[in-house]
């Protein structure tokens, strides 16, 4: 009986988040080293990766922000900067397979309720904390429970008829947080 | 890497252009509206003409005239099939010299997105009909890639690099022929829904069993969503 409510509770937050789905919108665009904050270059050129960091002025429904970007070890990695150079948080990208068994039910069961049929696409593993902690995580000398974790994770959904291209993002539990129905760009110029 | 090889062969064959070779120099201004019916239909309207400047041969006489070969009006229904692709089915009519004709178009469009550009799969036939020659058959696929120049996405304001790569095999009567075209254009996105695009249309024909026909074509398109 209490597993029923458990389960009944969840449903109804997933089909609450999903009721009021929202639509992202997101534009990007590069910017010169020379133009990032000071605070935010100090922060990157103090992470050990031996790789190429790209940054992009990035503008939201949220506001602005500063990105970093990389790609390390096949993995890609983002730290996201307000415009005065504070950090906000760090990106990862996950593997499904090295998720946390109990996690991943708690996703797919999620997603079982949200759609009649779902692939994943890519996840991303959020960490939020102080800019020590989140340098000492990239450089792999801290645990990620020094910090508050978020999953967000692009499925490609389908609900009623053709299938859609969905943000999710998830508690640390795997309770389901928001939900945004990603929008793609006009594609005229290169179907005619 | 398929670009590089598509280039060399270009290079190959250009390389091999002999005194019998041909060429043609011109424009090709087109207009393309877009109509969303729903979320899944939408109808488009292209006109697009063929304004030759000049033709001759490789190393040979060449005429400077003004000439309007051809004018294009295309009406094309698509729906989306999925969440990257589209069928779609259209009608054409060819206004050329004093005859018109008429064509079916099908077409099957992948776009694929990719962390920092968009690549384009499209798969057509045509089926053509005109009162004083047989009909002709072409069969048609093209490669797209749309690159941003800033950024990871082609966002308002912003110009890209669009690289078309198209192979197009016609039959008529028995006989075929197969031609390329390789079209290398900037855009700029005045907002999602106006674009414009410019830059060389090469086109290779006739080039399997004789000597081959080349156009080069100052290539505008305007792109516009209602």
């Amino acid at each position: 009986m209490k597993r029923l409510i458990i389960a009944s509770m969840l449903l109804f937050c997933i089909f609450q988040i999903d009721a009021n789905a929202q639509k992202k919108f997101e534009q990007e665009s590069r910017l010169k080293p020379a133009d990032v904050p000071k605070v935010a270059r100090q922060f990157i050129d103090a992470v050990e990766m031996d790789s190429n960091w790209k940054w992009y002025f990035e503008e939201n429904l949220q506001g602005n922000s500063v990105e970093a970007k990389t790609k390390h070890q096949g993995k890609r990695y983002s730290v996201e900067f307000d415009t005065s150079g504070k950090i906000q948080d760090v990106e990862v990208e996950k593997i499904w397979k090295e998720m946390d068994e109990q996690l991943r039910g708690s996703i797919l069961f999620a997603l079982d309720s949200l759609f009649n049929s779902h692939k994943l696409d890519k996840i991303q593993i959020h960490y939020v904390a102080e800019t020590n902690v989140l340098l000492e995580i990239l450089n792999k000398k801290a645990d990620q429970t020094d910090s508050k974790i978020q999953y967000e994770i692009m499925v490609k959904g389908k609900k009623n008829g053709r299938p859609k291209l969905y943000e999710l993002t998830f508690t640390e539990s795997g309770e389901l947080l928001e939900s945004l129905e990603i929008i793609f760009r006009n594609t005229d110029n290169l179907e005619y | 890497m398929r670009y590089f090889i598509t280039m060399l062969l270009l290079v190959f064959f250009m390389g091999k252009a002999t005194a019998q070779d041909t060429y043609l120099l011109g424009t090709l201004p087109s207009l393309s509206l877009n109509k969303g019916i729903n979320s899944n239909w939408s109808l488009n309207l292209k006109a697009e003409s063929r304004l030759r400047f000049m033709q001759g041969e490789f190393g040979g006489n060449s005429t400077s005239d003004l000439h309007l070969q051809l004018a294009d009006f295309a009406l094309t229904a698509s729906r989306k099939t999925g969440l990257n692709n589209a069928l779609a089915g259209g009608y054409l009519i060819r206004l050329r010299r004093e005859q018109t004709f008429y064509c079916f178009i099908q077409q099957f469009t992948i776009v694929k997105r990719y962390e920092s550009f968009r690549m384009a799969h499209r798969f057509s036939s045509d089926q053509t009909f005109n009162n004083d020659n047989p009909w002709e058959l072409r069969l048609r696929y093209r490669i797209t890639a749309e690159i941003p120049l800033n950024g990871q996405s082609v966002d308002p304001g912003e110009f890209y690099l669009k690289l078309n790569n198209e192979y197009l095999n016609g039959w008529q009567e028995g006989d075929s022929d197969l031609e390329i075209r390789l079209v290398p254009l900037a855009g700029f996105v005045f907002n999602d829904s106006n674009k414009l695009e410019f830059g060389l249309d090469y086109r290779m024909f006739s080039f399997i069993d004789g000597n081959s026909c080349n156009g080069f074509w100052f290539n505008i398109g305007w792109f516009l969503k209602v």
